[in-house]
């Protein structure tokens, strides 16, 4: 802990009583690392002499949104029944802003914390600049303090005061937790309490057995198996607490005995592996966030397991049979040619020249680059050559199309507008394994209408 | 074509005189004064209501099942968790019911939870999301005040006041100091159609509030939980934790409402098979959406009532008796007409003298009409009774080609004679070998099924009588099976497994000279096996089986072929109400371009064959049908030529064409362009390129 004490003794020398303070400063360091709690008791200190307010700056969806939370904190405007919410002063510009900063009384010290001060980059050009010179603007004491997971020359303004917020390591993450053992354990015997009331007292006594020495070999084991793949400390909590549970319920009933750490270990593991693939696999695929993160419910886990893999979204994805179809169409459009449709769809297509396919062999697969646009009419073309029955082009067909759509498994690629003019291009979103899936629940062969697998 | 005279009038009546006649002659009895359209409509209204309040209560007890672990979960939530409180509902791919399904969830939660509910839609939030943070604010503000007390409707906040921060004092103003605080719900009803972006900032916004709001949201997929997860970055997913509710699926949804609602013998409307086909159709293959099926199910019982007086003189469980005497002659020969069962039993019925009554004396029809719909009725639900009974013998059989739902089963039966079906003959051959067990287990599903039949208050006595017998003879047999297996007797197994050594050791005696002899002879001491130890068990099962075979056969017979009159209370007129409720625009405008006649109703167009092209025709059906002719290119030239010839009715082509004529055929080029069958070519000038195929 005493990381965070260093950097808020640096706060402190920054933002000390009756100090003049710098324009602004940057406080960065990895994504929960503790920035907020360095804050939070920084505040604590220096609240005596410091007027200061919190922004988050993902809230701000529009600046007049910043500039009133600043101004009715300074003003020490409660927004109320009586003054009918509104805000202190009607802001728009931020012309009027440093009017109203202006205004305020010179004695007192001032500091503006925006959080998640990546996101200014995105507002209007000027925010950003003038925050870092507000005490130029006004002449108050005043300045700003910006908090980010990102390097500070990612920012691309001047240079200012830096603080950097440490990474913890796992003697750190074993000590903040172990901080929790009083919290968790409380929060076990008010559940205890309130179950039923037969057996209370025997599962009250084994909680008695359940020492801080129990909770710290759990920690250990906790840290052993999931440390190496994640690092985040909120993450890391919410497993934690996840799986205390099936770790001191054998002792709870009476199954283990506390003390006997080698089957309580056998006991828990199989729990703590399951856990560590639904983590393991936001490892893999990192960059589509499929992990599967805080699942609560005891059903809820078992549906995400369901789900983990391609094969069985596509089978619990309820869909009509004419929508399936129309998936598989728009998957062929967007990764065959529309040169081979003839080829692919057609029975009698004539011979094709052998050459050509030769040349094709050391080709890129098309598969493998991303869907191509097709247009309506292909679509519903290379439908009806796949499906075997005749169906006529109904209204319920062609909304079929916008469901798809709605779900995000097509997309318009362009021409959305004029959909009636036949110019509107689409295109599919889905992967092949999913198509091969969706083609297996409708008994079709979806590599069979591939050029790539011809 | 002479009665349009004004172009500048959007829109022509064009009285449709002949299919005023048609629907005269076709349906007698429809629309003929306000009095009678009162009776049926009333009729129709009753019965109606009956089974949209079944189907009602069916969905929300449901719903009720998911709802209920939503609801608790909601009141349980712990708000004070730094994360924010989060549950996924996922839900059928339809979006119709998805809001509806919503809609009743936010009110069970503002009615059952202490909570403010506030429903976001995508087509609400117009992209953007001031806009999306506006109608959520107004909405937990605004919509609680609706159903609480007056005290904060002067509270008029502008829009531009309706911001997070807002929201946050006005909740501690008002819950401040009060010991239950209510939570705040957010319910994002499609989640799939919100822009990415919109849902990162909205979600993250709802994260920083949740320490300082008891926020609690509830997304409503439609997809998969999958899609959370690619919609939102990981610095987002982990502030949210998350619960997964799963929602009934539409089809096994269906399912229910089928079992115990549509094919039933509750109301008196039975579909025939090939409507009930349609209907089906529709739901499995395009949409999935109950709405839908509901409300189809609902214009052919429209329908049906509307053209069919006889139907409405039932409404559930009653008869309406009064009805009786309203039949009209109109009605009378209408039956006469369209009932065939009615002409077969006429046909067939020996004394002349009642046959010219039936035919000629409405009286006499009204007295018959009665006595023999109500056997109609009765048909029916020995029908049902039947066709559940067969189900459950049939559902967990292996290569079952009839299908093991109701859903599957009813059109089969209704159109076929389901006995005589190959399929079912194997069903029945494949029963003899179920385990004791096993046939128990169905056995007495089928007594249950035959049990709710018999206590039904609005059977006849007759029929229960009738019914109450099979059920005695089914409830010994079923005794009588239980017991087989406690007799000493050798149990199927063992005695299968004798006679094939036997048999075996046979057929080793003798000498084998190659494998299709050996085949052939297998098969002949299968054939004529020694009399085969019989099991008192298989004995039984047989003899019940067999029994349950002449139910079937005296009971399910198809629904066109029943006792006179049965067609009274079925619809099978599906194919005119088929076009009200699968709409195929493209052929319409083809039907529309190639014969207007059929649209207008003017002397001048009728055509006989499609292909005609005459000059009277509206320009753009001319330009259409010239089209039609060409290939994918099409020269303007070429057609503004053949245009003129059309329409000046002059094969002359060094004629200049008029100016008039130049004006009608740009505007119906520009016409079909509108409607999207051709447009500008690049490739050529002066070509228009064909748009369909």
């Amino acid at each position: 802990m005493n990381k965070i004490e260093k950097v808020v003794r640096k706060l402190i020398n920054f933002y000390g009583k009756d100090e003049a303070f710098p324009e602004c400063s940057y406080l960065y360091g990895q994504k929960s690392v503790g920035k907020s709690l360095c804050i939070e008791k920084f505040l604590k200190e220096a609240k005596d002499y410091l007027q200061t307010v919190i922004i988050y700056a993902d809230e701000i969806y529009t600046k007049n949104i910043l500039f009133e939370i600043i101004i009715n904190k300074f003003n020490e405007h409660v927004l109320c029944e009586e003054n009918s919410y509104e805000s202190y002063a009607k802001i728009d510009c931020m012309e009027d802003f440093l009017n109203e900063l202006s205004a305020l009384s010179s004695d007192k010290s001032y500091l503006i914390i925006i959080e998640k001060a990546e996101k200014m980059r995105d507002m209007d050009l000027n925010i950003l600049q003038i925050f870092m010179k507000l005490q130029e603007f006004t002449g108050l004491n005043i300045s700003c303090l910006f908090v980010s997971h990102l390097a500070f020359e990612k920012f691309g303004v001047e240079d200012m005061l830096k603080i950097y917020v440490p990474d913890y390591n796992k003697n750190d993450i074993t000590e903040i937790f172990m901080t929790k053992y009083e919290d968790i354990h409380e929060r076990i015997r008010v559940k205890i309490e309130d179950s039923n009331i037969n057996d209370n007292m025997t599962q009250l006594e084994a909680f008695e057995s359940m020492n801080e020495e129990f909770f710290k070999n759990y920690l250990n084991l906790f840290l052993n198996v999931f440390y190496k793949a994640c690092r985040d400390l909120k993450e890391l909590t919410f497993l934690l607490e996840k799986c205390y549970s099936s770790y001191y319920s054998p002792v709870l009933s009476g199954e283990i005995k506390a003390n006997d750490v080698t089957n309580l270990w056998r006991h828990v593991s199989k729990h703590l592996k399951t856990s560590l693939n639904t983590i393991y696999m936001r490892v893999e695929n990192d960059a589509t966030n499929e992990f599967k993160n805080n699942e609560n419910a005891e059903d809820g886990f078992e549906i995400e397991k369901k789900q983990s893999s391609i094969k069985s979204f596509a089978q619990t994805l309820e869909l009509p049979f004419y929508a399936k179809y129309l998936l598989i169409a728009s998957f062929l459009a967007s990764h065959n040619d529309a040169k081979s449709d003839k080829k692919l769809f057609m029975k009698n297509h004539g011979k094709e020249r052998r050459r050509r396919q030769q040349t094709k062999l050391s080709d890129k697969m098309n598969v493998q680059f991303g869907p191509k646009s097709f247009s309506i009419d292909r679509l519903l073309a290379i439908f009806y050559a796949i499906l075997d029955e005749k169906v006529g082009l109904t209204c319920n067909l062609l909304s079929q199309i916008s469901t798809l759509v709605d779900l995000n498994f097509l997309t318009y690629v362009s021409g959305e507008n004029n959909i009636m003019e036949g110019t509107a291009r689409l295109q599919s979103t889905i992967g092949l394994d999913f198509a091969i899936n969706i083609g297996k629940l409708v008994g079709f062969n979806v590599k069979q209408y591939l050029v790539d697998f011809h | 074509m002479d009665s349009i005279n004004s172009i500048s009038k959007g829109t022509f009546l064009f009285a449709n005189g002949m299919d005023l006649k048609q629907l005269k002659r076709q349906k007698p009895s429809s629309f003929r004064n306000e009095e009678y359209s009162q009776e049926w409509c009333n009729s129709f209204q009753k019965v109606w209501k009956m089974i949209e309040a079944k189907i009602e209560r069916i969905q929300s007890e449901s719903y009720e099942r998911t709802l209920s672990s939503l609801l608790t979960y909601i009141r349980d939530a712990n708000t004070n968790d730094p994360n924010l409180q989060t549950a996924v509902l996922l839900t059928g791919v339809n979006q119709i019911d998805h809001f509806k399904q919503l809609d009743l969830l936010s009110q069970k939660i503002s009615n059952n939870c202490f909570s403010m509910v506030s429903i976001l839609k995508s087509r609400d939030c117009s992209n953007n999301i001031k806009y999306t943070i506006e109608s959520l604010v107004g909405g937990l503000i605004y919509g609680h005040v609706n159903n609480d007390d007056s005290e904060n409707i002067h509270l008029k906040l502008k829009k531009k006041q309706l911001t997070l921060s807002v929201l946050e004092a006005w909740y501690h103003n008002r819950f401040g100091s009060a010991e239950h605080k209510p939570k705040l719900v957010i319910i994002l009803a499609d989640f799939e159609q919100f822009p990415t972006n919109i849902l990162q900032d909205f979600v993250s916004i709802l994260c920083s509030y949740s320490s300082r709001l008891p926020l609690v949201l509830i997304i409503g997929l439609a997809t998969a939980f999958k899609t959370l997860h690619s919609v939102l970055p990981f610095h987002i997913t982990n502030k949210i934790s998350v619960n997964i509710f799963q929602a009934e699926s539409s089809s096994s949804m269906l399912n229910r409402i089928l079992d115990e609602v549509i094919l039933t013998h509750h109301c008196p409307f039975f579909l025939s098979g090939k409507s009930f086909k349609i209907l089906l159709d529709i739901f499995l293959f395009y949409d999935y959406s109950l709405q839908s099926f509901i409300q189809g199910f609902k214009v052919f019982m429209l329908e049906q009532y509307s053209t069919n007086f006889f139907t409405s003189i039932y409404t559930i469980g009653s008869v309406y008796t009064g009805m009786f005497e309203k039949i009209t002659h109109e009605d009378c020969e209408w039956l006469r007409r369209n009932c065939l069962s009615f002409r077969r039993y006429v046909e067939a019925h020996e004394d002349p003298q009642t046959r010219i009554d039936l035919i000629t004396n409405d009286e006499k029809l009204k007295q018959f009409i009665p006595k023999k719909s109500c056997r109609a009725l009765r048909f029916y639900f020995q029908f049902f009774c039947c066709l559940r009974m067969l189900a459950v013998l049939i559902e967990d059989l292996p290569r079952n080609n009839l299908g093991k739902q109701l859903r599957e089963l009813y059109p089969i039966c209704a159109e076929t004679d389901i006995t005589k079906l190959e399929e079912f003959q194997n069903c029945f051959k494949l029963l003899r070998f179920t385990s004791k067990d096993k046939f128990l287990a169905k056995l007495d599903k089928i007594i249950k099924i035959l049990n709710e039949y018999i206590s039904d208050e609005i059977l006849h006595e007759n029929l229960r009588n009738n019914f109450t017998c099979v059920w005695d003879k089914l409830l010994n047999y079923r005794v009588k099976i239980f017991e087989a297996g406690m007799t000493p007797t050798k149990s199927p197994g063992e005695s299968n497994g004798s006679t094939i050594t036997q048999s075996t050791a046979k057929i080793n005696t003798k000498g084998i000279i190659g494998r299709h002899e050996m085949l052939q002879k297998l098969k002949e001491s299968a054939m004529n096996q020694p009399t085969k130890i019989v099991v008192e068990y298989e004995r039984l099962l047989c003899k019940c089986l067999d029994y349950i075979y002449e139910v079937f056969e005296r009971h399910l017979i198809p629904l066109t072929k029943g006792p006179v009159l049965t067609e009274i209370f079925l619809f099978s007129d599906c194919n005119s109400v088929r076009r009200h409720i699968v709409g195929a625009p493209r052929s319409s405008i083809h039907n529309a371009l190639v014969n207007p006649h059929h649209y207008l109703q003017c002397k001048c167009c009728a055509v006989k064959e499609n292909e005609q092209i005459l000059s009277t025709m509206p320009d753009i059906s001319v330009a259409y049908k010239l089209h039609l002719e060409c290939n994918k290119f099409i020269n303007l030239f070429d057609w503004l030529q053949s245009f003129s010839m059309v329409i000046e009715n002059n094969n002359d082509e060094e004629e200049n064409i008029s100016p008039e004529i130049q004006a009608k055929f740009t505007r119906s080029v520009a016409e079909l362009q509108f409607l999207g069958f051709i447009k500008q070519a690049k490739q050529k000038t002066d070509h228009v390129m064909r748009l369909t195929w």
